[in-house]
Parts: structure tokens; sequence; C-alpha cells
């Protein structure tokens, strides 16, 4: 009996690996696993897109196997206005370092897309996350506004910008606690698809601020959108200026230990996103606060020093165009809520 | 044990006479070329996402880039091979417009 038993279970086996098990070992065959097929997987696609090949067989998760696939993307377009946005979303995470992922979640608040019938909760939200985020945000300001004098001055003062740092640090680290209530406001004033779309642009600031803010020697190399490169294009830097204070940032890349730990805060939004994209959401549960002062602190000494580095190495002239630039930055006021048009030139 | 020997018994016995029928179906299916993975989207860059405001179309927020709209659900990022109707009018009426963080370009 232990033979049948055995084909039988082989039977099984074969039959529903074919996709066509029309019977069963008693109950053993049917709590067998569906076939993964492509009819299968085609169903979790809503109507409209199926027609679509690519995003119906995509639509399971893919086995761990299958993660390696080869990566596919349409030819990519890009307008010069694409690129300007691009490249200023990457320079403002250079020099905005306040809050931390919370300055993540107010800056997608920008870019969300809501309804009319939705603007004035939203509107209230933001004013409240702005308000709470604004000790960190005048920090960013103080901090900005010293390195501007120094590099005016042709000497930056590091006793005062690393008070300045501190402040920044502290503040930031007041900033999960304060915004836990707009939070909540916010999970349950938005849509699903919503909530998904804020975890999306939380995520891809995310992003960004790592590029633009790259650590290590590798910061110090060649990039097409690296910071001596706008620096350079900024304030017309000379190629021995810009081999000079290239060797320098190698340097002090060399000297200095990388501290930075950014598996933390992709594990903090990995969590963040999961939470916020359900249909309950507590922002109090969400644990590891110490990420925002880790950003921000670290993000503002990237900053910093190279503004150190630099400076000695810059003309009168060019001083006066980056400090004129640094003030910008610390001037710049955030958009009102849900306006997408603000800030456009 | 009995009674689970007597519910082997029928689907045991179709398996025995379908066995020959099956050895060749097996080698007939270890001759099919296996399926390809499934295809891993690569969604628009972050400067994409961060800066569009999305369409939101079934239930998603879609995003228009390199000429196709991409959306994701809980598996993923997935893209339009044929761009729905309601998604080409709003892209013709109104382009989802970039967001510009800064002032001074």
């Amino acid at each position: 009996m232990r033979s049948i038993e055995w084909k039988c279970g082989l039977l099984a086996a074969l039959l529903t690996t074919s996709g066509a098990a029309a019977f069963g070992c008693g109950g053993e065959a049917t709590s067998s696993p569906p076939p993964a097929s492509p009819a299968a997987s085609a169903s979790a696609v809503p109507v409209a897109s199926a027609s679509a090949e690519p995003a119906a067989s995509a639509s399971a998760p893919p086995a761990a196997s299958q993660v390696a696939a080869p990566q596919t993307a349409p030819a990519e377009t890009t307008t010069k206005e694409d690129e300007e946005a691009s490249a200023e979303v990457v320079e403002h995470h250079r020099h905005h370092h306040h809050a931390g992922v919370g300055q993540f979640v107010a800056m997608s608040l920008e870019t969300l897309g809501i309804t009319p019938e939705q603007h004035a909760a939203i509107e209230k939200i933001q004013a409240t996350l702005r308000t709470k985020l604004q000790p960190a945000r005048a920090a960013d300001r103080k901090l900005i506004g010293l390195l501007a004098d120094g590099v005016a001055a042709g000497k930056i003062d590091k006793a005062k910008v690393d008070a300045a740092i501190g402040q920044l640090d502290a503040t930031s680290a007041t900033v999960h606690a304060a915004a836990v209530e707009a939070l909540d406001q916010l999970h349950a004033s938005l849509t699903d698809a919503q909530r998904m779309a804020l975890v999306d642009k939380v995520k891809a600031h995310w992003q960004i601020w790592q590029q633009a803010n790259e650590s290590g020697a590798s910061a110090a190399e060649p990039h097409e959108h690296g910071r001596l490169e706008e620096l350079s294009r900024d304030v017309s830097l000379s190629p021995d200026q810009v081999d000079k204070i290239r060797t320098n940032l190698r340097a002090a890349a060399a000297k200095a230990p990388d501290h930075f730990e950014p598996e933390k805060v992709t594990a903090r939004l990995d969590t963040f996103g999961s939470a916020f994209e359900s249909a309950t959401f507590d922002a109090k549960t969400l644990k590891a606060p110490e990420v925002n002062p880790h950003l921000a602190s670290w993000g503002a000494k990237r900053m910093a020093g190279f503004y150190e580095i630099v400076t000695p190495v810059l003309t009168p002239e060019q001083r006066t165009k980056l400090a004129d630039h640094l003030r910008e930055h610390a001037n710049h006021e955030e958009a009102p809520a849900g306006d997408s048009k603000e800030g456009k030139p | 044990m009995n009674a689970v020997n007597h519910r082997l018994s029928i689907p045991a016995a179709g398996a025995i006479l379908s066995l020959g029928l099956l050895v060749g179906a097996s080698a007939d299916v270890a001759a099919q070329p296996v399926p390809p993975p499934p295809e891993v989207v690569v969604p628009p860059p972050p400067e994409v996402i961060a800066t569009v405001e999305p369409v939101y179309y079934e239930g998603h927020p879609a995003y228009w880039y390199g000429g196709h709209w991409y959306w994701r659900d809980p598996h993923g990022w997935h893209w339009y091979g044929v761009e729905p109707a309601y998604l080409r009018d709003h892209r013709a009426h109104a382009p989802p417009p970039r967001y510009h963080y800064e002032h001074r370009r």
C-alpha cells in the first residue's frame, strides 16, 4: 500500500505541476498551492492594464530566484524642464538637512496630488507639520547662514558651525514626537492610493538625499551632478581649482572615517511605508526616532565639510557668488500645501 | 489508516490506469522550454517620483515617464503596454507638472 500511496503522491505532484490535476489523494493534493500560471497572475491586474503584457507578467511577486531577472525599461525621453527639476531636487537635498524623515514627508506632500475637497484638511496638516519642523528649519537656516558668512569672509568659523550642527541635531530629534498627531491625521485624510504615493515619494526623497550627500572616497570622484561639478558650474571654477579641491576632498575622505549608517534609515522608511500603507496607522508605534538627528547632522556635516575645503581655493569674486547662493538656500521658503505650481520659474 | 487507504484506492486505481499515458506525457513536459521569469520593471527614477504629481487611476498612483505610464501595487512596479484612454486624455489636457524645489534657476 505504501507503494500505491507513493505512486499516487508522485502522480498528484506531476498532475498538479502540469496544471491539470483532475483528481487527488484524499485532501492532500487539493492542499497543494495552485500553479503559478500567467493566467493566475494576470487576474490580479486591473482590467485596463491586463492588455499590457509586461504589466500582467509582472503582477505576481517574483520568486527569490527571479529577482535577478533582467530589468527592462522603455527608452527614456527627458526635456530641459525635466533635467532642471531633477537637478533642483538634488540641490535642495544637498543644502537642507532639517528634520530628517519628517522633511521627506513634508516635501512629498507638495507633489502628492490632492482633490479640492481634501485641500483644506491637507493644508491644515501641512501647516501643523511646518510648525513642528520650524525649530529644525531655523537651525538649518542658521547653519547655512554661518557657512555663507564664512565663505564670504574666506574662512569658516568651525566652532560656530559645529555648535549650529549640534543645534540642528537636537531640534531634529524632537520632530518625530512633535509630528505624531499630524502624521495620524494625514493617514486618515488620504486615500489608499495617495498613501501609497506618499510612501513612494518619501522613499524617492531618501534615494535622492543619498545621491546628493554621497560620502566616502567616491564622493570626491567626478560625477555628472556631483557637489563639486555643480559648484564648478555655479561659480565657474578653473580646471586647476577643480583639481585642487578634488585632491583636498580625497585627503579629507581618507582621513575622516565614515560613520553614516544608511541601512538604519532604509529600515525606518520600510517600517514607516508598510505601516502608512495599511488601513490602520499609529505613528506612536514607529520606533527608531534617532534616525532623524542621524540624518540631519550627518548631512549637515557633509555640507559644512565641503565648504570648509572649498573656501580657501576660491577667488574673492567666487566667494561672493557662492555666499549669495548659500543665502538663497537659507531664505528658501517652502510652498503651501498641495501647490505644485509654487516654486516654478 | 483503513479509511485513508479506502479513500486512496479510487484515485490510486485511476492513477495506475493512467500511468503509461503519464510516463509519455511527462517526457513531453520535460521537453517543454522553461518559461521566462517574470519581468522586473524598473520604476521611474526617484527624481521623477519626487517631483511629479501622480495621476490616480484604478486605485494606483501612475507616473508618466519615458513614453509610458508606470504604476505600483503591493507586488511591485508595472507599466501599461497600451496607454489607457483615461490616462491618454489626462496627459493631453493636463500634463502632470514637474515641481521645482529651487527658485534660482
